[in-house]
């Protein structure tokens, strides 16, 4: 089987989506040498890094080839618009194609469709987003409820959610498969120089993409409130590049007088990211939408006692292993943050309680689902698919 | 005597120019009436050369001055030379940067209109003004002021709805426009708010003038209702309707997906949506599409329709739905109302300055607020007749399309002046 697989995100400044690809791919390389695989390092009309090409992931093994079909998002855009004849040519005749970024071909002759659903935060929170980007994923969602042979919905709650708004689409092919922490086994490292001014299990940690789904907002009014009750805390860590939307953030700093004890690192590299998670006091994430929730399970992977939102996906990968919020009401973050920092036998226990949790989670588990799945989805070619009317 | 050039190039047979073909024959009617001491020059082209003939009175005269080719039917004898030339066009515009390729067009059509035929057409005329109801003055001559109509900035606010191609002419359009035009009559309030965001050109070279109809749809007789809700297989007041060409900003998508949830929620109901519009590429993915939702009993696309069929199902509608993403005005919105059909749209750009208090407005990204405003519209007839008596009050601000003409002649007269 010759399997095409979009790699498009997985550039240097990846987040959610890039993580998904760029963890699956290399993990089906490690359990997988008997198919072909097509690396696309452009994929679609809407997304593109402008590393491109040095960015994508790329794999030196013989059943995997690098696939540039596009220099030029301007030409990407052309060729999604006016699809040649040839279309399946051009991409490497592949058998099956997994597409990662949102974007979703409409129909590709001889070639079965797999698509990754990450989550529908543009119907429900659209302003959280720039327009460009909701309708380019509105578009592919909506795509693929039309053409994709089988959907991977990476939580529970984006499987329901898409079945809510598309009730066409045949429940029976729309399954889960949960992702992973890419940071395996707790190594402990030396202290990056870049965080040098930050003392082990003495701050409080937030990681994600500064942008209002993200609730930097109530964090910083329950850390506020934290300050005042105590007469002063651990410093604040905010690790994640600038995302939209984002001079509120500036002067709500400014208004809580919160400037020198929030740190913002910016993005940051893994290795600094892994002794971030390693060392903090809690990790704190009062996020309002998730698809899946990545950081919490990497805080809980790496032993970080966590404190979480109750919304969305969130609770399904939390479980019981940490403490769960509403994300509306500061007040909520702001005791829990108080019980931690007053009882250290609880917090003892929610740090172990997490890394048991994320055990469950691993990605050669998901690769192996996904390998599978494929070979299924190839199995039915011939059974037709949901738009086998035409 | 006063002598105005017109010029309706840009007008071409069927829907293609959508509301603003409406606009600028009904204009031209009105200022021709009103100063019957004025001479009105249509500059036109072969195409729809004939169908103006309506227009011609004592004081309106017509002059074919483009000849272009029906869509479709070109290229097909042209040479190696003019086949590569295109193809190292189609190279360009799609590797170059947008902002250098505007650059360049802007650039190319400057040097090039200076060649176009006929292009002393406004002296040669001998007229005082050129009027420029479809926005591009290409006619632009110093020694005469000019007035354009603009409709709407989407391109700058959606540039991914549009082909790059027709991004780069709009931009270089407005922008030129911006250059050359005296006056910028802009057809809504909101329309003028944008242009000055994104022009910064001083505000008194910009108007909005909102547009006012006074001939309106009319509901036609019940035989011809009937035959047409026949033809289609349709019930009267079973029907949301969406009259709209198939553009992505209209976001038929969002509205699929909403009544696709309404369907699943409520098959009692048997509710369809008809979908009127220019039959093109996109009507056929839109169609694949509700056939690969189950949804083909449901959403109906009866294609582009005669006036009388148009008349006969919009008057037969149990509401009007609008989900655009964009508008510059928004006429239909006026036409339900007119008809006394309850309005269920958007709450974005121009359409809450047209709808008023007489709709019920949604989020058009939230398909979950397009399905309560149907269900409420549709389950709830106190509701109904609440907007349709508010829809009749408020198409009332925007009959007087003589007080619109009387507005545009007070622009011409400011700049004659």
């Amino acid at each position: 089987m010759k399997i095409g697989f979009d790699v498009s995100q997985t550039g240097k400044m990846k987040a959610g989506c890039g993580f998904f690809a760029d963890s699956l791919i290399r993990n089906l390389a490690e359990i997988d040498q008997k198919n072909e695989y097509l690396l696309y390092p452009t994929f679609g009309d809407f997304y593109w890094d402008h590393s491109w090409p040095s960015g994508a992931r790329r794999i030196h093994r013989p059943n995997f080839h690098f696939l540039p079909i596009h220099k030029s998002i301007g030409e990407a855009k052309y060729f999604w618009n006016h699809p040649p004849a040839d279309l399946a040519m051009h991409m490497g005749n592949p058998d099956l194609i997994h597409a990662n970024n949102f974007f979703c071909p409409r129909r590709l002759p001889n070639t079965r469709l797999v698509y990754t659903l990450y989550d529908l935060s543009f119907f429900v929170y659209p302003d959280w987003t720039t327009e460009e980007n909701r309708t380019g994923c509105f578009q592919g969602v909506f795509n693929a409820s039309l053409y994709a042979d089988f959907i991977i919905s990476i939580s529970h709650y984006s499987r329901k959610h898409f079945l809510e708004f598309f009730p066409h689409y045949p429940a029976d092919r729309i399954a889960v498969i949960h992702l992973a922490s890419r940071f395996s086994e707790a190594k402990n490292l030396p202290q990056p120089k870049s965080v040098s001014r930050l003392s082990p299990d003495r701050f409080w940690l937030n990681v994600g993409v500064l942008e209002p789904r993200k609730n930097h907002h109530g964090l910083l009014k329950a850390y506020a409130l934290l300050k005042q009750k105590f007469g002063g805390t651990f410093p604040l860590v905010l690790a994640g590049g600038k995302g939209w939307l984002i001079d509120n953030f500036e002067k709500q700093l400014k208004s809580l007088k919160l400037h020198e004890e929030v740190i913002t690192l910016g993005y940051v590299d893994d290795e600094t990211l892994r002794w971030l998670y390693q060392n903090c006091f809690a990790f704190v994430y009062p996020s309002f939408f998730e698809g899946f929730g990545l950081p919490v399970l990497e805080a809980m992977t790496l032993g970080a006692p966590v404190i979480a939102s109750n919304v969305s996906s969130i609770p399904e990968i939390v479980g019981d292993a940490g403490i769960l919020v509403d994300p509306v009401h500061e007040q909520e973050l702001f005791q829990a943050m108080r019980r931690l920092a007053t009882d250290p036998q609880y917090r003892t226990e929610m740090k172990e309680k997490g890394i048991r949790r994320a055990a469950h989670f691993s990605w050669s588990t998901t690769a192996s689902q996904v390998l599978e799945l494929y070979q299924e989805v190839h199995r039915q070619r011939n059974v037709g698919n949901v738009f086998a009317c035409f | 005597m006063i002598r105005i050039a017109v010029d309706m190039i840009p007008l071409l047979p069927g829907s293609e120019n959508g509301g603003a073909k409406v606009l600028a024959t009904e204009l031209i009617c009105l200022l021709s009436q009103l100063r019957p001491d004025w001479e009105f020059f249509l500059l036109t082209n072969n195409l729809s050369h004939d169908e103006l003939t309506v227009l011609e009175s004592e004081n309106v005269r017509r002059l074919c001055v483009r000849q272009i080719s029906p869509r479709g039917s070109s290229q097909s004898s042209t040479g190696r030379a003019e086949r590569i030339r295109g193809q190292m066009k189609e190279w360009l515009k799609r590797s170059l940067p947008t902002p250098l390729l505007a650059k360049g067009k802007t650039l190319y059509s400057s040097l090039r209109s200076r060649h176009w035929v006929r292009l002393g057409i406004v002296s040669e005329l001998k007229a005082d003004l050129l009027f420029c109801p479809f926005t591009l003055p290409i006619f632009y001559d110093t020694a005469v002021p000019t007035v354009s109509i603009i409709y709407d900035l989407q391109y700058h606010y959606y540039p991914q709805f549009f082909e790059r191609r027709d991004y780069v002419s709009r931009e270089r359009n407005f922008r030129e426009t911006c250059r050359l035009a005296d006056r910028l009559v802009c057809i809504s309030h909101f329309v003028r708010t944008t242009v000055l965001n994104v022009s910064q050109l001083p505000a008194h070279r910009v108007v909005s003038i909102p547009i006012s109809l006074s001939r309106r749809i009319t509901k036609p007789s019940q035989e011809s209702t009937n035959g047409a809700l026949v033809k289609y297989r349709l019930k009267e007041n079973g029907f949301l309707f969406f009259p709209a060409n198939f553009w992505p900003h209209k976001n038929h998508e969002m509205l699929f997906v909403s009544f696709g949830m309404f369907c699943s929620r409520h098959p009692e109901w048997a509710l369809n949506l008809v979908c009127t519009g220019n039959a093109d590429t996109r009507l056929r993915i839109l169609q694949e599409a509700v056939k690969g939702m189950g949804l083909e009993e449901r959403i109906i696309f009866p294609g582009y329709l005669s006036p009388d069929e148009f008349a006969a199902l919009f008057s037969s509608c149990r509401a009007l739905i609008f989900p655009s993403l964009y508008e510059g005005f928004g006429m239909p919105v006026l036409e339900a109302m007119n008809l006394e059909k309850p309005v269920l749209c958007s709450n974005v750009t121009s359409l809450p300055e047209v709808a008023g208090d007489a709709a019920l407005y949604f989020d058009p990204r939230k398909p979950e607020e397009i399905l309560r405003a149907m269900e409420r519209m549709v389950e709830d007839s106190e509701f109904r007749r609440e907007f349709i008596a508010r829809g009749k009050r408020r198409v009332e601000l925007f009959d007087d399309s003589e007080k619109m003409a009387r507005e545009y002649l007070n622009v011409f007269e400011e700049v004659l002046r």
